[in-house]
């Protein structure tokens, strides 16, 4: 619809009537000097509005009308905050011609106007899932675009907690609570005994994994399912089995205790509860991918010569590793974040967890949130090398060679 | 030479049944038969994957039976190529050479020369899984020529080619089989590359090797309607007659061929 002279002329008038009208209401909600303002704001609107939406379907002008009206619901009667109200009114103008722009200002303002305590944690995850599913616009159907959005967002709900602990303190808060040695004691402990857990762990779960990948028997599936009892277990379960098992005063615990090998309190307790936790993680993935790779080329090495043991090491584990360092990676994960069996068995030497649970017992949530921020922190860090790091085996340990040119 | 004497292999409910075959030095042999009658069995039978229940595999008149796969030297070759997506073309060809720890100067010198000879210079440079079928299949037969096997086995090698591959591949397995003196033994459903490869040809039907001989032999005097249908000729053409079981078994060195109507048709 082309606007004539007429419909621009009654649109201004109209808008100047409102304005006056508001102007003469027995207590004005504006200054005259705002209702002036208003008025050429309003009329800012309206010209941008008829410039962008001259050959626009009716439905279209519809829909940038509820955009102004919740803007002004929200801003002006709710908030009551009118040079924010003009600020945002503007910028919806001008980007309403833009749907990605409009969808950008709109998450824009949900954060920092109607969640603003919470603004950047919740805009930049907002934002990017927007952009992504503004990418994937062409080559997916709306059904399936719903899916990813709703279910995206709902994910951020969940991990909301985590990052909104990730911005709570600033940089010189944490670094003055790393400086604290036995902070980072802690965090070395965590670090160190995760790592040789998941080493542990995938020395004797890749065989394990490859040989129930391979073999058929009876009870298989007995024993895939014996694989996952330590996701079942709670941890404290876990944590007394291995008290009674190993702690002093058990038989084998006394033993070891002689031999002057004591497992309880000491790196090597620590390493165990973090084995029993970590180990049905690194098998199952694990076993997944040495079952993706086709037994034909098994067959195919050892036809060619190759012992079974020369082809695991030659086909099978190479073409496994992507999945394998999937494996490694939950693993770490799931040892690092052990707590309720490590405080059990081995609360000392004190790991990350096990602190952020003491200082909090000690003097509450100031002193162990900005422990919990660091260890979250470099736990992130860590799991975002090693997804990263995935990415980088190309999809086998060994390379191709380049050719030499004849 | 190559010498299979009353093999039988059981695998789930299915079973191999007394197969004898006779393969000379520098033969073609095309194993020719219908999905599911057991070729593909008695191939990895031969390559040592399944162990036989009863009979016995010769190989130059030494006894493999009990030999692992790694130990027989027998090559063989897939109807997807099984190529290791992990290593480059070169390396598929030469990973035989690696296992065996042959030289590097010599490794590399029997590398070229199959490149050289299956034309395959071109695709070196390009990873495994972008090759098209027929440039995958000839590095398979290249890979399991590198370790000069006693026995070459291809199986349906050229089933999952399109047309014009299938024929350029045919003409290669053909050429190589006479410029390197290759004993060969390939199985196949197609009747077309049994006729165009196969100086000799055995018949299976459920398990069992029903008639053996050259081409011409087979047309001549095909032993029973099965036979007859499955190369293309009159089932009237056959020397015995239904009901087979009971005909069959009057022939000497005759396998009862049951349910040959069934089966047959297919």
């Amino acid at each position: 619809m082309k606007l004539a002279a007429k419909q621009i002329g009654a649109a201004i008038v109209a808008l100047a009537a409102i304005h006056l009208g508001l102007g003469f209401l027995p207590e004005p909600p504006f200054s005259v000097a705002m209702n002036l303002v208003l008025f050429f704001t309003n009329l800012f609107v309206f010209h941008a509005a008829a410039a962008t939406l001259a050959r626009r379907s009716a439905r279209t002008v519809g829909l940038f009308l509820v955009g102004y009206f919740v803007l002004f619901l929200l801003v002006l009667v709710l908030l009551g905050k009118t040079p924010l109200f003009i600020l945002l009114v503007v910028a919806y103008a001008s980007l309403f011609a833009s749907p990605v722009l409009l969808g950008f200002f709109a998450i824009f303002v949900l954060s920092f106007v109607l969640l603003q305590p919470y603004a950047f944690e919740t805009f930049i995850p907002l934002a990017l899932i927007y952009s992504t599913l503004w990418r994937v616009r062409r080559v997916t159907s709306r059904f399936v675009r719903l899916c990813l959005g709703g279910g995206l967002v709902a994910f951020g709900v969940v991990l909301f907690p985590i990052i909104h602990l990730a911005t709570e303190d600033s940089v010189q808060t944490l670094w003055s609570t790393f400086v604290r040695p036995e902070v980072r004691e802690a965090l070395w402990m965590s670090l160190a005994s995760s790592t040789l857990a998941t080493l542990l762990v995938g020395l004797a779960g890749i065989p394990l994994a490859y040989g129930l990948a391979r073999v058929n028997f009876p009870g298989k599936r007995w024993v895939e399912s014996l694989v996952d009892v330590p996701i079942l277990v709670p941890q404290s379960v876990a944590g007394v089995a291995l008290i009674v098992l190993l702690g002093p005063g058990s038989i084998l615990g006394g033993v070891l205790e002689s031999l002057h090998l004591p497992i309880s309190g000491s790196l090597a307790g620590v390493v165990i509860a973090q084995v029993f936790v970590a180990s049905p993680f690194l098998i199952k993935t694990t076993m997944t991918a040495f079952e993706s790779v086709p037994v034909r080329l098994e067959l195919a090495s050892r036809s060619l010569g190759a012992s079974p043991a020369a082809t695991f090491w030659r086909i099978s584990l190479p073409l496994a590793s992507r999945g394998i360092m999937v494996g490694a990676t939950l693993a770490w994960a799931r040892a690092i974040s052990e707590f309720g069996c490590i405080v059990l068995f081995a609360s000392s030497p004190v790991t990350a967890p096990v602190l952020v649970h003491t200082e909090f017992l000690r003097a509450g949530v100031s002193e162990s949130r900005p422990i919990a921020v660091l260890l979250l922190v470099i736990c992130l860090w860590v799991f975002v090398m090693l997804q990263f790091g995935q990415t980088l085996i190309p999809f086998a340990l060994q390379r191709p060679r380049r050719e030499r040119r004849p | 030479m190559i010498e299979i004497q009353h093999l039988g292999c059981l695998f789930g409910d299915f079973a191999l049944e007394d197969v004898s075959l006779r393969i000379g030095k520098g033969e073609y042999w095309v194993l020719l038969g219908p999905s599911g009658c057991g070729k593909s069995v008695l191939l990895q039978t031969i390559a040592g994957f399944f162990p036989p229940t009863a009979g016995r595999i010769l190989v130059d008149g030494r006894d493999v039976t009990a030999q692992a796969p790694e130990q027989r030297n027998i090559g063989l070759v897939f109807q997807q190529a099984a190529l290791f997506p992990h290593l480059s073309v070169r390396g598929n060809i030469e990973y035989g050479l690696r296992a065996r720890r042959v030289p590097a100067a010599e490794a590399r010198r029997t590398v070229d020369e199959l490149i050289d000879r299956l034309g395959l210079a071109a695709v070196l440079p390009r990873p495994v899984a972008t090759l098209s079928g027929g440039e995958a299949q000839r590095v398979a037969i290249a890979r399991a020529l590198a370790v000069r096997p006693v026995l070459l086995l291809l199986d349906e090698p050229l089933s999952a080619l399109d047309h014009n591959a299938r024929l350029e591949l045919q003409a290669e397995l053909a050429r190589l089989h006479k410029e390197l003196d290759l004993t060969t033994l390939h199985v196949t459903h197609s009747r077309d590359e049994a006729a165009a490869l196969g100086d000799f040809l055995a018949v299976m039907l459920g398990g069992r090797v029903i008639q053996t001989g050259t081409l011409a032999d087979l047309r001549e005097k095909p032993r029973c309607p099965f036979v007859a249908r499955f190369l293309g000729l009159d089932p009237s053409s056959a020397v015995s007659r239904p009901p087979c079981a009971a005909v069959c078994l009057d022939q000497p060195g005759c396998v009862p061929c049951v349910s040959v109507d069934e089966k047959g048709q297919r």
